[in-house]
């Protein structure tokens, strides 16, 4: 496993990019700056 | 999760799911499954990595919790496609305030330690929402 501990409670989440369908990205800050956001990473597709 | 989808619009909060594949399979797959929330892919992991989601061990994929919670939730009726993506990713979640801020964290200490759609509500309604 990594040994990068992530964000923690308090600290400024990180803006990465993800993939929406067909290629196109998209910033997760796009999500969350009119409204809380829950970011749920599954651990699988399916 | 699907059935929780009012109780979390109440709160005036925005889900996005993200999984460890390409946006297009993300997509496709939550259409068939008719999720209702954004999906969003990660397919090369950075943003798994980024938020503290490593790649799981054997020991974190295969133990006695994860076998017994994949029994019940067989048991339970739970079917699920095959599946699709990194299968060693280790699963989380956050709340984001609108400010940028971390607001609440969950990660999975082994495959199948996930919030539930309760977990989360009962989160949103102890912290104080930005």
């Amino acid at each position: 496993m990594s040994g990068n501990t992530g964000v923690l409670v308090g600290q400024p989440a990180l803006d990465v990019t993800l993939e929406k369908g067909e290629g196109a990205s998209v910033r997760l800050s796009e999500f969350w700056k009119d409204s809380p956001l829950v970011a749920i990473f599954m651990r699988h597709l399916g | 999760m699907r059935l929780y989808q009012p109780e979390f619009e109440k709160r005036g909060v925005r889900v996005v799911t993200i999984t460890p594949t390409d946006g297009a399979a993300s997509h496709s797959v939550c259409g068939m499954l008719n999720v209702p929330y954004t999906c969003l892919g990660d397919p090369s992991g950075e943003a798994y990595e980024a938020y503290g989601l490593g790649r799981g061990g054997w020991g974190q994929m295969f133990n006695f919790h994860t076998i017994s919670r994949a029994f019940f939730a067989k048991l339970g009726g739970h079917r699920h496609a095959k599946p699709v993506g990194d299968r060693f990713r280790l699963p989380g979640a956050f709340i984001i305030g609108s400010n940028g801020r971390t607001q609440w964290v969950q990660r999975g200490r082994d495959a199948a330690d996930h919030a539930s759609a309760l977990d989360m509500l009962s989160a949103l309604d102890s912290v104080n929402l930005v």
